[in-house]
């Protein structure tokens, strides 16, 4: 019997192949969507759980409330992580990894040089937290020592093409600190929130750091783990941690209103959930995960939609066969069973040719959302998980409606030949029509208005000029003043300034104290010089820039409008700040500016001139260098040409500020053009939809067109009366889809600092479009039918 | 064999009631082969429907092969309908997407044969009507007379009691017809049941019996072709 039904599956595949390809192309494609989103979530949701018992491994974090404002922070002191694996016995193990977010140059023997991403520094314990492997060297001693470096493999294969790395010496950083290779770990798993290339030994920098590492509010840049004991309560420690953050560090700030609170937070919910700044890589992916999943979820029910009413709609052409059956004895059960094969076949197929496209179309999805997956890498239960939703649940559900639908055919009125549902009865596909119209109007509103929004990002006024900006890294004030020097020979060049950072760069928060306000207010800061204004073209709203470069304006500082509001200032200007017991007289307000990426709301922000900073010749300085009536490329030839000659052993970094500040939308831009092709796909196969029905409705009117041109019809009130029923289904999805749309993305757009109005256009957009999409395939299929000679038509009957 | 006592068959829509048939009664026997005649609309293939477990009457009783079927469920039906009822119809109702080989062996497999024995009957039979030639083919590739012996051979594979024809001539040409009109003689002779709707007076000429309705009611039931004309006009 099943060798029957399997053969009649397969003529019906080849005779009726069009209508196959519909159906299997759908299918298909939303499987191939489907996988690819399961691929990522599975992915997301391993983050982390490879390493032993991950589920007992939590990052401390560190909250620090000030006067309500909350700063949270997966980084904390380094002195934290001895203290309270030394005070809470639950807490077995503990590790301490240190991250500068800054490239290490790796000079080699012959004087070339390289830039790493990723660099940490590490403990010896960090073998004994995390399961990443050592493939050479010992994982107890490989980071004891000061200056021991540990290299990942392909970093160390990179370096050392030839020979064995293991105790070769590499220059660290522009100090060009000796290192000594002491291991090869594997290379970084993707599913890991730690990020490295190489490892060198914590100690190393204890030795050569002047920094207060035994205060647990000093030297907040260590990201501390600890093993719980297994069983342990942590709410329980976090309990037992008020205490002792209280005696180490919260009773100096007692009656200021600050106050810092000490968390657990597990790993294994770092990717998905973590609120905190400062991650190694992207993180907080839960809602990515939340909407791709619906999306995968939608484009899977478009394509069972389609499966359904396309089959249900070809069901007149198989009437015959079916009634013919029942007449030879064929019962509900048998007839179920035949069109359930025929689903679970087509769902197989798909399912394989879902596959071939996921193969295909993979490295596409990774470029843009920066991952890696793959296919050969995905555990086997998952395998047979997807299988099962798939080709069982998928091809069962999409089976069932049809299967019962046909298997309920009357072989009586079949051989009269009443077929056709009789008008004005309900019909369920029309039920899936409405809901694929409504998924797809409610999918454009979102693509447009997430596209807006995204536009929005990267077009708004920043409040300072990016274009035509280089910024240029150097080690000290006289290195940043010879470049300077040098370039001012070049024409194209215009007005260049140096500044601690730069819009878009790494700035620090520092407690200043306000007259008036305890305990002052937290503030960034930043030391410029006299051209810094000019060259960013950032606005005076209120008093005088600084008048010159000279320690005569180490009195003086700039704030912006943000920091005016946080202070309640009527009249800012003269205005004292404090800080470090010294005093800053307010002399001009900024107009505020984005000086940090648009994810943050503009926050306080003050500017001294950089003579006033302490030691301030040899600090590290940004060279902001304006450019014009050049290209890049030329920029890029001059400025390494200069380099080399004036630094030969140092190495250059640089952005061009308006890439720079583009790397920031990165994940939102990429994820944009993910969900915008994801929503175009699931269009196109709700289209399919359409066009497969429409193409079985012109053939079920075809004697009715026949009859109608014979009393006179025109092709056109053919065609206008063909496309009325789609006309109406797609309004009456618009009642439906667009207010849910509507109130969803202003839910979502709600969540921006710096947010678009809801487009309303977008409304009228996706419901146009619509109609324009489904009524061009409704008529291109009507019209040939209408077209027909009538003589042909009532013959067909 | 089949007893049919005061049956009757109302069609209701919302608006119009029709009385198909009206109290119709009669009997066959096995072994016979009876026509029904009458003009459209007269209720002939309502009868045939009823007869061949299809449909059921809205009133009085239908005796087949000793049971009383009349209030019997779909499923029933079908049960009863496989194992002894043959159909034969005007439109030949061939599968198109299966082949011949196929088509005939559709009731055997829905009756659990083996596989092994459904190709030795499906060949024997094909065999028997000469059309073993053709069984790889489809319908759409053969004549009208090829597809109704098809049709034919689908009707007598699993050995039913009865065959039920309805039209199975009227699709045909004078030569294709008599060919299939032998076929049927050729069975009822071996013992088959049959049971025929028919318009053409020389295909009714091979039944033994005549049944003609007229309204829904039965007006004669008579050999005598010549008699029943005249009555039929008289009524």
């Amino acid at each position: 019997m099943l060798l029957h039904y399997l053969k009649t599956s397969i003529t019906q595949f080849k005779r009726h192949f069009s209508f196959s390809f519909i159906n299997l192309f759908g299918l298909a494609t939303a499987m191939a969507v489907c996988l690819m989103i399961f691929l990522y979530v599975l992915e997301e949701a391993s983050f982390d759980r490879f390493h032993k018992d991950a589920q007992d491994i939590y990052r401390i974090s560190f909250h620090l409330n000030m006067q309500g404002e909350l700063m949270d922070e997966s980084v904390s002191s380094y002195a934290m992580g001895a203290d309270i694996l030394n005070e809470f016995p639950e807490v077995i193990e503990m590790t301490r990894l240190s991250h500068w977010y800054e490239p290490v140059v790796i000079w080699q023997e012959d004087g070339r040089h390289m830039s790493v991403e990723f660099g940490l520094y590490a403990e010896s314990t960090f073998f004994d937290l995390f399961a990443f492997k050592l493939l050479r060297g010992n994982p107890k001693t490989a980071l004891e020592d000061p200056f021991s470096l540990v290299l990942s493999e392909s970093l160390a294969n990179e370096l050392f093409p030839q020979s064995d790395p293991m105790g070769e010496v590499l220059r660290l950083g522009n100090r060009q600190e000796p290192y000594r290779v002491t291991g090869i770990i594997e290379d970084c798993p993707t599913n890991s929130h730690i990020r490295y290339k190489l490892l060198r030994s914590y100690t190393s920098l204890l030795e050569t750091s002047s920094a207060n590492f035994y205060e647990w509010d000093a030297n907040i840049n260590a990201m501390t783990y600890v093993r719980l004991a297994p069983g342990s309560d942590v709410e329980q420690l976090k309990e037992k941690t008020k205490p002792l953050t209280f005696e180490k560090v919260n009773y100096k700030f007692e009656g200021m209103g600050v106050h810092l609170t000490i968390g657990y937070f597990p790993i294994t919910d770092i990717r998905l959930r973590s609120p905190f700044s400062a991650e190694m890589v992207e993180t907080g992916t839960l809602s990515k995960v939340w909407i791709l999943s619906a999306v995968a979820l939608f484009v899977l029910f478009i394509a069972g939609f389609n499966y359904v009413n396309l089959t249900i709609a070809k069901s007149g052409k198989r009437a015959k066969e079916v009634g013919m059956r029942k007449v030879l004895g064929a019962n509900k059960r048998s007839l179920s069973r035949q069109f359930y094969t025929e689903t679970l076949l087509m769902t197989g197929i798909s399912f394989i040719v879902g596959l071939l496209l996921t193969e295909f179309s993979l490295p596409l999805f990774n470029h843009v959302l920066g991952t890696q997956l793959s296919l050969l890498d995905t555990p086997w239960w998952s395998w047979i998980m997807v299988l099962f939703i798939f080709v069982g649940v998928f091809g069962l559900l999409a089976g069932l409606y049809p299967a019962l639908f046909m298997a309920a055919f009357q072989p009586v009125k079949i051989l009269k030949g009443e077929f056709w549902t009789k008008p004005g009865r309900f019909q369920p596909r029309n039920l899936l029509l409405l809901i694929q119209f409504v998924v797809s109007m409610a999918l454009i509103v979102c693509t447009l208005v997430v596209t807006l929004q995204n536009r929005h990002l990267y077009t708004r006024n920043l409040g300072f000029n990016s274009q035509g900006l280089v910024v240029i890294q150097t080690d000290n004030l006289d290195d940043a003043t010879l470049l300077s020097n040098t370039f001012e020979a070049y024409p194209w060049v215009g007005t260049m300034a140096t500044g601690s950072s730069f819009p878009g760069g790494q700035t620090y928060m520092e407690g200043v104290e306000i007259q008036g306000m305890e305990p002052g207010i937290m503030t960034s800061r930043i030391w410029v010089d006299y051209n810094y204004k000019d060259a960013l073209g950032l606005q005076m709203a209120d008093g005088q820039w600084f008048s010159g470069d000279g320690e005569f304006e180490a009195q003086n500082v700039m704030v912006n409008q943000a920091f005016v509001r946080k202070t309640n200032w009527d009249d800012p200007i003269g205005k004292t700040i404090g800080r470090g017991g010294q005093e800053f007289r307010v002399a001009g307000v900024l107009e505020d500016f984005n000086y940090q990426s648009l994810h943050h709301e503009i926050e306080p922000l003050m500017l001294n001139i950089l003579a006033s900073r302490p030691n301030y010749i040899d600090r590290s300085y940004w060279l902001v260098v304006q450019y014009s009536e050049i290209v890049e490329s030329e920029v890029i030839r001059v400025l390494g040409d200069e380099w080399n000659q004036l630094f030969p052993s140092k190495a250059l970094a640089y952005h061009f500020l308006s890439q720079h500040l583009e790397m920031q939308y990165e994940n939102e831009r990429s994820f944009g053009r993910l969900f915008m092709g994801f929503t175009i796909l699931a269009i196109i196969i709700a289209m399919l939809g359409v066009l497969g029905l429409s193409s079985f409705i012109a053939q079920q009117k075809q004697k009715e067109t026949g009859i109608r041109r014979v009393l006179g019809a025109s092709v056109y009130s053919i065609l206008s009366e063909m496309s009325t029923t789609f006309v109406k289904w797609v309004f009456a999805a618009a009642v439906i889809a667009l207010p849910l749309a509507y109130w969803y993305m202003e839910k979502w757009l709600a969540g921006f600092a710096y947010a678009i109005d809801f487009p309303f256009w977008t409304l009228i957009a996706a419901l146009g479009g619509m109609l324009i999409l489904a009524m061009a395939i409704v008529i291109i299929q009507s019209y040939r039918t209408a077209n027909i000679n009538p003589v042909e038509s009532l013959t067909y009957e | 064999m089949i007893k049919a006592i005061d049956l009757t068959k109302v069609f209701r829509t919302e608006e119009v009631e029709t009385t198909a048939l009206n109290q119709v009664t009669f009997e066959i026997k096995e072994g016979e082969f009876v026509a029904i005649m009458g003009p459209s609309g007269c209720g002939k293939s309502t009868l045939l429907n009823i007869l061949g477990l299809l449909d059921n009457p809205s009133g009085g009783e239908y005796h087949f092969i000793d049971n009383e079927v009349s209030n019997y469920s779909e499923k029933q039906r079908a049960n009863l309908r496989k194992r002894n009822i043959g159909f034969v119809f005007q439109n030949f109702n061939l599968i198109d997407e299966l082949s011949v080989f196929e088509n005939v062996e559709l009731p055997l497999i829905y009756l659990g044969y083996s596989a092994s024995e459904r190709k030795k009957r499906v060949e024997e039979v094909l065999d028997q009507m000469q059309i073993m030639h053709r069984k790889n083919h489809f319908p759409l590739q053969l004549s009208g007379g090829q597809q109704q012996r098809v049709a034919v051979c689908r009707a007598v594979v699993a050995k039913p009691h009865i065959i039920l024809a309805d039209e199975p001539t009227g699709n045909l040409d004078s030569t294709h017809g008599d060919e299939v009109m032998n076929l049927l003689e050729t069975l009822n002779k071996n013992g088959t049941t049959i049971i025929m709707v028919t318009h053409s007076q020389r295909d009714a000429s091979y039944a033994q019996r005549i049944i003609r309705l007229f309204d829904g009611q039965i007006v004669t039931e008579d050999k005598s072709t010549e008699f029943v004309l005249t009555a039929a006009a008289a009524h």
